[in-house]
């Protein structure tokens, strides 16, 4: 106690805190880029595809490997024939495997920063699988897609009706719309409304006539909205999506705002702008806000949203959700499956100005993998889009995708769910073609999202949401090359 | 000889020395320096001054975020010292099984990993009449509560979580410094004829201040910067009703792409966590 600390000891303990703050420092950024990627994969699961030889494979010149990114988890049938195409590929190919990796957890956000950083470390992937194209149309944006090859570009749409052939598009960081799609996966995150028609008729409504309208919406939701007799909510007449993913939640209002009219993101000479705190916007939120709070045909406390309410009976009328909501009342109750009913988005003038979400899940190239990596991608998509794959991932395990001898095969073409979801899809006014919207599109829905929900609990108003949501993406434009005014 | 004697420690030291100035110093020079730019943790940042912060302070959701987890902090450490000194006096008699059990599944949350612990709290409290919780609640006649999805009752249904959570871990560091008390404390204080409530009061609480005052700065700096289990309970709704600064922070720089205005919101978390780490090391060393 008390001891005297020399002035030779301080510059011992400073030369060796300097000493390593100096190295460490420098380990650090070293290691920094690798580390944070590193970090991101141990919340994933990883399913790499160790291949059966079932096919002699040819001499391998120089191996390449392939990782193949694959946002969201799918339905367990689609993983595994996303899987089995891969395997046979790396069985065939041995100089060049593909290793299929699901990430379940990550946000869109999350799942595009980490494709980023991969870059920036130099270990980017060389395929994106997505079942959710609106990652890509971020990434397009910011140059990390490969634009495909002409003969892999005539194969696609050959094989695609010509309905669909707009979602292959996005946009190039020069702001021009191009195709960057080699491949459909999983199908269309197309955006419609599922009714269960039988308590439609339930509540004396016409189960064929569906509500088109914000009107008609207004009026079934509250036929089929139910309560317990202490006036606590058993079954929601519609659900408005308020939790989960912020980013999500913006994804399934826009829907409702294009319908009355919203561009969201729009470009004028070289710059991007957003109407996300204008008039039609504004009325969107406030008409889905007075769902919950005026017409009370969905409870802020009440679990409505997503598949299980609608399979459980606790939900009369779901959506904006994809087309793999049919798939997934296949394989979970199909004895749902003869109630399922398909309407469009609705809006101000029904079916004319609504919107369909399409959003084509498809499989691309990153353009910062190696020059070998490309080649051998764009020789895995071409494998990948042979009539026997695509056989393989829609009309074998009921995953609808676009593809022109899906839709015109059962079980496409015969069952009555599917039938109308394809007339809704084909038939809506006004497209929205969320591929082809601009940089910046994913902080937008996220920020959105984030503010909607303090809208629909009340904290803020419609308008200051709004408002909030268009200040925090201005400035984050301002951080990228395209300057937003 | 002595000066290499000297030497020979600080050699010792400064591999971890590294590893801390490369995981803890460098990332918390990076965010100092990102406080001032206007990052989206791409691009390169640019330099913009005090903007940020100016921002942050002026953003209600940060105020918001901050009362949250002020209330979410203190209440929940609270809660935890009282019942975790109470369940280890209840619990610390020697030899006895049922003792040791129910010590055994009080500690069982805490060894589990947040996201499963927070899993499983999200099936029992599911906001539905058919979750657990619920179906017990109106066999009482309570009727059933929308828990997380309420957002009168998600913070209290995350305070409660927490404490489930944590209880375990206090129980056993207040068992083992009740069994670290001599006895010779028990015998004067029966010698001076005190009841089993006073033995409490004026023995037992006051040596086991050393033990309250660790348990009180692990608890702060862990509820401090909670965010797992409430990211997978709650994601920081209802609206923003569980949005502790931690969510704050992630949302604004991984949502949002606003990574400048996070690092201002962590700075001030930083502090905040400091400042009051180093209040309670004084309060110790002058006791």
């Amino acid at each position: 106690m008390g001891e005297k600390v020399s002035r030779r000891d301080y510059l011992k303990v400073l030369g060796g805190t300097v000493g390593g703050l100096v190295v460490g420092a420098a380990i650090g950024y070293l290691a920094a880029p690798g580390k944070v990627v590193e970090k991101t994969v141990e919340r994933t699961v990883t399913q790499t595809i160790t291949a059966t030889p079932t096919v002699t494979p040819t001499t391998p010149a120089k191996k390449v490997e392939l990782p193949g990114w694959q946002w969201g988890a799918e339905y367990e049938a689609v993983n595994k024939a996303l899987e089995t195409i891969a395997n046979e590929w790396n069985a065939a190919h041995p100089e060049a495997i593909v290793k299929y990796t699901i990430f379940p957890e990550l946000t869109e956000v999350e799942y595009a920063l980490k494709v980023r950083q991969a870059a920036e470390a130099g270990k980017p992937p060389a395929l994106f699988y997505m079942t959710n194209t609106t990652i890509l149309t971020d990434l397009a944006s910011d140059g990390y897609l490969e634009e495909p090859p002409s003969d892999v570009l005539d194969t696609v749409k050959k094989a695609i009706d010509p309905a669909f052939h707009y979602m292959l598009n996005m946009y190039s960081p020069e702001g021009e719309v191009k195709p960057y799609a080699g491949a459909v996966t999983i199908g269309l995150s197309a955006c419609a409304l599922y009714y269960n028609k039988r308590l439609f008729s339930e509540v004396g409504l016409d189960p064929n006539k569906p509500p088109q309208t914000w009107d008609e919406l207004i009026d079934a939701a509250k036929a089929l909205v139910k309560r317990d007799s202490t006036g606590k909510m058993i079954r929601a007449g519609y659900s408005v999506r308020r939790g989960g993913n912020p980013g999500g939640i913006g994804e399934k209002f826009i829907p409702f705002a294009v319908g009355n009219g919203a561009k969201i993101i729009y470009k004028e000479g070289n710059k991007w702008y957003t109407d996300i705190n204008e008039k039609p916007v504004i009325e969107a939120a406030q008409f889905l806000y007075d769902l919950i709070h005026v017409y009370k045909v969905d409870d802020l406390e009440f679990p409505s949203w997503g598949y299980d309410p609608w399979l459980n009976e606790t939900c009369a009328i779901s959506g904006p959700l994809g087309v793999g909501f049919i798939t997934n009342v296949q394989s979970s109750k199909p004895e749902m499956l003869p109630y399922v009913g398909v309407t469009n988005v609705p809006s101000p003038g029904g079916i004319k100005t609504a919107c369909s979400f399409g959003d084509l899940n498809v499989i691309a190239v990153c353009s910062k993998a190696t020059k070998e990596q490309k080649e051998k991608a764009w020789e895995f998509i071409k494998f990948f889009n042979s009539p026997t794959n695509i056989r393989r991932i829609s009309n074998d395990i009921w995953n609808w995708t676009p593809y022109k001898d899906s839709i015109n095969n059962p079980p496409f073409s015969t069952e009555k769910a599917w039938q109308e979801l394809n007339k809704v899809l084909s038939n809506v006014g006004r497209p929205h073609i969320v591929n082809e919207y601009g940089p910046g599109w994913l902080t937008l829905t996220y920020t959105l999202g984030e503010n909607l929900k303090r809208a629909f609990t009340k904290e803020v108003s419609v308008k200051e949401a709004l408002d909030r949501t268009y200040e925090k993406w201005t400035e984050y434009m301002k951080t990228l090359k395209f300057y937003s005014g | 000889m002595s000066q290499k004697r000297n030497i020979i420690p600080w050699l010792f030291i400064a591999p971890s020395l590294a590893i801390f100035t490369t995981f803890h110093f460098f990332p918390l020079a990076i965010l100092v320096y990102a406080s001032f730019t206007k990052w989206n943790l791409i691009s390169p940042p640019q330099f913009i001054g005090l903007e940020n912060y100016l921002k942050v302070i002026s953003d209600d959701l940060f105020i918001k975020s901050l009362f949250i987890t002020i209330t979410f902090v203190f209440t929940s450490i609270i809660i935890n010292v009282i019942l975790s000194l109470g369940i280890a006096l209840l619990t610390e008699k020697p030899n006895s099984k049922l003792a040791t059990l129910c010590r055994f599944i009080i500690f069982i949350p805490y060894v589990l990993p947040d996201a499963a612990s927070a899993g499983i709290w999200n099936l029992l409290f599911f906001p539905h009449p058919s979750s657990p919780v619920n179906v017990l609640l109106s066999q009482l006649g309570i009727g059933w509560q929308g828990w997380i999805e309420d957002k009168n009752l998600a913070l209290p249904t995350i305070i409660l979580y927490y404490i489930w959570k944590n209880v375990g871990f206090s129980t056993l560091v207040y068992v083992a410094g009740l069994k670290a008390i001599p006895k010779i404390f028990y015998d004067a204080a029966e010698v001076d004829g005190a009841s089993r409530l006073d033995t409490i009061k004026y023995v037992i609480i006051p040596l086991l201040k050393p033990i309250t005052l660790f348990i009180l700065i692990t608890s702060l700096i862990s509820g401090w910067q909670s965010f797992t289990d409430i990211f997978v309970l709650t994601k920081g709704g209802p609206g923003t009703a569980t949005t502790t600064l931690s969510i704050y922070i992630y949302h604004t720089a991984f949502g949002e792409g606003l990574a400048g205005r996070a690092a201002v919101a962590a700075i001030i978390l930083f502090i905040i966590t400091l400042a009051l780490t180093i209040i309670q090391l004084r309060y110790i060393k002058s006791e």
